[in-house]
């Protein structure tokens, strides 16, 4: 009953997020510039998804995917946020918002941490 | 075609003390407007406001008779030179241009005298002054109605400010441009408009006597 419950609550999430970042990316040109931003958070997601997939050893796919998606993408996005934060004007000047990065990016890391849950 | 840029009504506060109140300022395609102001007089803020990145308590922005709460979010109408290095560190200097100018006229933005052998260059590697060349070409060159350049000068050798000021110059003809930087002899040499913050207003300049009066400048200054 309780692991139905979270699936459900999973599944909200996951299409919420979807809707959001579908209202949000207008071009397909900017996804270049997503991605480029995505591939800039994405040490501190695999270094905390290894972190903490290691202190769960037995589950270790589990733990990644979760600490990937979770705890990773905030770490990430607190770095960016507190030493990084002039870099978003790179972004402004192409049209791209901070919700817009941040939802791709939050989206991304929980689809991959999700299929490696599932996996 | 003649583009128009007004901000009205702005106000901003930041921990109850007023920065900025009912701040009116129009720009027009051909204006070249010279901002100057006291360190902590709004400059920045009424420029990050102006396009968007920074919420006013109020403000009002239209572009082209078209009212705007984020005018950066739509593409080709306004861009904006952080105080800042904006650009970012990992990324090559033809990757950065390529992606700003969507491929288009990479190979005349290249047919520069100081930019041509950074090409391959990532933008780490760039000095200070170079990469704030780099940021205001771009920004330049970018199909932006509008463009506000935040200090523009700082840090930028003399014979490359004489190079950026022709080059704004020369951008003028299509773009509106409001510059801000301290080094008011170069704003006050570039641009064909002047205002100056102060008190949360803004006053009109019209040579370096207002700005004796307005208590930016000393008398010895004029000398």
């Amino acid at each position: 009953m309780l692991i139905i419950h979270a699936y459900n609550n999973l599944y909200c999430f996951l299409v919420i997020l979807i809707q959001l970042s579908l209202m949000t990316i207008p071009g397909k040109n900017q996804f270049k510039l997503l991605l480029i931003f995505y591939k800039s958070t994405l040490l501190f997601s695999i270094v905390c998804g290894i972190t903490l997939g290691a202190l769960n050893f037995h589950a270790f796919f589990t733990a990644f995917g979760f600490s990937f998606f979770s705890a990773g993408t905030v770490i990430s996005l607190t770095y960016k946020e507190i030493s990084k934060q002039h870099e978003y004007y790179f972004y402004y000047n192409k049209g791209i918002t901070k919700l817009k990065l941040i939802l791709s990016c939050a989206l991304t890391n929980f689809i991959i941490g999700v299929l490696l849950i599932v996996i | 075609m003649r583009n128009t840029l007004e901000i009205d009504s702005v106000l901003k506060s930041f921990d109850g003390r007023r920065i900025l109140s009912d701040i009116y300022l129009k720009c027009e395609t051909g204006d070249i407007i010279g901002m100057l102001g006291r360190n902590g007089s709004g400059k920045s803020t009424l420029l990050k406001i102006l396009f968007g990145s920074m919420a006013g308590d109020n403000a009002f922005i239209k572009i082209d008779g078209v009212v705007y709460n984020k005018p950066f979010k739509t593409p080709g109408l306004i861009s904006y030179l952080p105080q800042h290095p904006f650009l970012l560190r990992h990324l090559s200097t033809e990757e950065t241009v390529t992606i700003y100018l969507d491929g288009v006229g990479v190979d005349d933005f290249f047919d520069d005298h100081l930019l041509g052998k950074l090409r391959q260059s990532k933008i780490a590697e760039l000095s200070g002054g170079e990469s704030r060349y780099l940021e205001i070409k771009l920004l330049l060159n970018m199909p932006a109605k509008f463009v506000l350049l935040d200090e523009p000068f700082n840090g930028v050798a003399p014979v490359m400010i004489d190079q950026l000021k022709t080059m704004i110059t020369q951008h003028s003809s299509t773009k509106g441009i409001i510059l801000t930087d301290h080094d008011y002899n170069n704003v006050l040499d570039v641009a064909n408009k002047y205002c100056l913050v102060y008190d949360g207003g803004i006053k009109q300049i019209k040579n370096k006597h207002d700005l004796v009066r307005w208590q930016y400048l000393t008398v010895n200054s004029l000398d």
